[in-house]
């Protein structure tokens, strides 16, 4: 069980955080997660002495870096990269030319990629992250470190949570190093204009003081492919089936390098859900689909497919199936940190086997507050 | 959220500054000023000039503004058919737009496929003239349909007629909500019951939104069912939230007694009164608060020539309710079957992340549509008129099953 969460470690229990948040009562929560967000993960360890009895000893007895999780097997290499990934993996950013780089060379890696890209087993599958960067450093703990193990992300890294630039570009640079061990689909949040509603846009202005990391990053989103095809048997994708998408092969004559639409057969397949009921129906989300078992079943046949793996819908444990061949998998524990839900990857072995990994956000001491500011509503 | 407002132009007339009233004395050297003895039904008429005359005078921000794409000022109500109706010992003023064709429209098959019957609740302290401009939105996107909107008790022309102490309980919102429309639907419709073809869209700010829900939620649910209110649930097809949080309203209720402290209740003047409600961003859009502001005043004799603006609904009246109104919304918005739902939010105060537990989960379920605007406040239909109108007419095309069929390319389910 592990304490890390992805709420900011001055809202746990100090008091004088207590009075810190009350005398800025006006103050909008992010604006002071910023200030303490290059400390937090680190700072774990120093909380031993009065928070001992909720922390895992084995946990606190160094600090986790990068290193500790992703290069067990190799020796430190010195290359920019993997400088970049040990500096993210400490929660901190890169600066804006490096975030410059990192996207030229992105761009360069995925765009050599297929709309379909093709995933070989074994596979760890992973759903929606949504910014909750420490929870994204649990998840590779408990799925095993990345290169050792591949790594298939179906989308939604940003928004929402306080941490959308630490993880996209933890994942980005992953890619960039790794590309054949980590595949990144784009989600329907990897979109410019549902990243300035959702936060990774302010988020953006608040780290950097101005809009340019966020236009990279929303950039580099139209290169990302928009599925994946696990050993031709497992179709990965963020969202869901599209009326006007029989068949995989149409996957592969769409223009993806583009803002995602608000209609047709791209934005269903980032923004469809299944449905109890069969056939197709209105999606209530305003975009995209509803799609019954009928339709999957028959999407299957058509492609010879054993499954269809996605995310896009929170579900409280973590995974759930729907239809006899869907299973959506998200993996945001505690989403914005209110929900309560478990997190969940898939791991598929060579001969197909899968098996759910699920964990929790920790329980904290005392609750995580996600304070707001309280508007004078006239009611 | 800094806003920045110029004091001495709004709405393109200049005041000078500092001359608002307290809330309980008024600036004589500004009253309204009038013959003198005017009777009530008298002085009421002349209010009513005024108020049209505010109506359709330019205004600096329609300069500004009107280089924007689609922009539109109105420069007269949208509502053309209004009514009484009485229930409960209240007598409620209803205001409405029905188009001129409407027997057309119903016969009509082949022309008109959808006629869609927006029903408006507004919030406390508000009215049913702040839908004034996005009635007149909709109309413009489309002109065949029908909007109805009343005062809830104890605010606007809404009247208490039987010397009874009113409950402002939120179950007596819902019981005059549903009375209302089921008499406004009869009058629109001669009391031919409603053509298939009709749908019925709820739109709800704030406690508005907690009275639609309820209704609509009340309505799935009930086994038993009068035969009026088989008149016209099954035809609703929507429910539209503005800004609406349950937690968060909960949570600002503790700052209400500050709020009601802070609000003017008397001004000696129109343009004293549209200042004030602007410059506190009640409002911000000036084209929507020379609606909606002027028609939560009424007039009075102040002494001999002299008048002055009173606000009719009493906020200090409510307190008792508070407790009644929202408690349980996010959990039967979300649950609410059957029927298509929007939440519009305001995305000031970061109100993306205000969601609370229950809409998050729903929506991350994909359960109901969200859209937030980030350049406006709390009154989001008034403040991003255009915008709302467009989501809610969009939303409504959308979802209305008579308009589409969902077009495939499969073969194989063919």
């Amino acid at each position: 069980m592990s304490v890390e969460t992805d709420i900011p470690m001055q809202e746990i229990g100090s008091s004088n955080n207590l009075e810190r948040s009350q005398s800025h009562e006006n103050d909008n929560i992010d604006l002071m997660i910023d200030t303490e967000t290059s400390k937090s993960f680190n700072s774990l360890h120093l909380l031993k002495g009065d928070k001992e009895n909720v922390l895992d000893d084995s946990f606190l007895q160094k600090p986790i870096t990068g290193k500790d999780l992703l290069f067990d097997h190799q020796s430190s290499s010195s290359s920019l990269i993997d400088r970049w990934i040990n500096k993210v993996s400490k929660c901190d950013v890169l600066s804006e030319e490096e975030v410059e780089k990192l996207c030229d060379m992105a761009k360069e890696v995925l765009n050599k990629e297929e709309n379909v890209q093709q995933v070989s087993l074994p596979v760890t599958i992973c759903g929606d992250v949504h910014g909750q960067f420490h929870d994204l450093m649990e998840l590779f703990k408990i799925g095993g470190p990345c290169p050792d193990n591949n790594y298939l992300f179906m989308g939604d890294y940003v928004d929402r949570g306080y941490y959308s630039v630490e993880t996209v570009t933890f994942l980005v640079c992953m890619k960039v190093r790794y590309p054949d061990r980590i595949t990144i689909l784009r989600g329907n949040h990897e979109s410019r204009q549902i990243t300035q509603v959702y936060g990774f846009y302010d988020e953006c202005l608040r780290k950097y003081g101005s809009a340019n990391v966020w236009r990279l990053f929303t950039d580099l989103f139209d290169s990302f492919p928009i599925t994946a095809l696990v050993a031709n048997k497992i179709f990965c994708l963020h969202g869901g089936l599209s009326p006007m998408i029989e068949n995989i092969d149409q996957i592969r004559d769409l223009n993806r390098h583009q803002e995602v639409p608000h209609e047709g057969p791209m934005c269903d397949l980032l923004w469809s859900d299944p449905d109890d009921r069969g056939g197709w129906g209105i999606s209530p989300r305003g975009a995209g689909f509803t799609f019954g078992q009928d339709i999957s079943e028959q999407f299957n046949h058509t492609n010879d497919l054993d499954l269809i793996a996605r995310a896009h819908q929170l579900v409280m444990e973590g995974f759930s199936w729907s239809h006899s061949s869907v299973v959506t998998i998200f993996s945001a524990p505690n989403y914005c940190y209110r929900c309560g839900n478990m997190s969940a990857l898939m791991q598929v072995d060579e001969t197909f086997n899968k098996k759910f990994l699920q964990f929790d956000a920790a329980v904290r001491p005392g609750e995580p507050t996600v304070s707001r500011k309280t508007p004078d509503y006239f009611l | 959220m800094a806003k920045t407002s110029n004091t001495d132009n709004i709405g393109g007339f200049n005041l000078a500054p500092k001359q608002l009233l307290r809330q309980d004395t008024v600036d004589i050297t500004n009253c309204i000023i009038l013959e003198k003895e005017l009777s009530t039904i008298e002085m009421e008429n002349k209010y009513e000039n005024l108020k049209k005359q505010i109506y359709s005078e330019p205004s600096i921000s329609e300069n500004k503004k009107s280089k924007q794409p689609y922009y539109k000022c109105f420069k007269k109500s949208a509502f053309n058919n209004c009514f009484k109706v009485g229930h409960d010992g209240v007598s409620f003023q209803i205001n409405t737009y029905t188009p001129p064709n409407l027997e057309e429209i119903i016969e009509d098959d082949e022309k008109y496929k959808n006629i869609p019957i927006y029903v408006a609740v507004h919030g406390a302290g508000s009215s049913s003239y702040t839908f004034n401009t996005l009635c007149s939105h909709l109309k413009c996107l489309n002109p065949n349909m029908i909007f109805v909107s009343y005062d809830l008790r104890g605010h606007g022309k809404t009247i208490q007629t039987d010397k009874v102490n009113t409950s402002y309980n939120i179950s007596e919102f819902v019981e005059d909500t549903r009375c209302v429309l089921i008499h406004s639907l009869k009058k629109i419709f001669y009391n031919i019951s409603l053509p298939k073809k009709t749908s019925i869209i709820f739109i709800g700010h704030s406690l508005g939104g907690s009275i639609c829900t309820h209704l609509v939620a009340s309505t799935k649910e009930t086994q038993k069912k009068a035969k009026e209110e088989i008149y016209w649930e099954k035809n609703v097809l929507g429910l539209i939230l503005l800004d609406i949080i349950e937690e968060v309203a909960i949570d600002s209720l503790s700052q209400m007694a500050g709020v009601i402290q802070k609000t003017v209740n008397k001004f000696s003047n129109l343009k004293q009164c549209l200042k004030w409600h602007l410059e506190n961003h009640i409002v911000q859009n000036y084209d929507s608060a020379k609606f909606s502001v002027p028609y939560l005043f009424k007039i009075c004799h102040f002494e001999n020539n002299k008048y002055y603006l009173k606000r009719i609904t009493n906020l200090d009246d409510f307190q008792p309710y508070w407790n009644t109104w929202f408690t349980g919304l996010s959990d039967r918005f979300v649950n609410c079957r059957g029927v298509s739902k929007l939440l519009i939010l305001s995305g000031a105060d970061q109100r993306n992340q205000a969601l609370d537990k229950d809409l998050m989960i729903g929506q991350m379920q994909g359960k109901f549509q969200l859209n937030i605007f980030n350049n406006g406040g709390h009154f989001i239909h008034e403040d991003c008129d255009f915008n709302v109108a467009i989501t809610i007419d969009e939303f409504v095309k959308r979802n209305d099953n008579k308009l589409i069929a969902i077009k495939t390319n499969w073969k194989s389910l063919s």
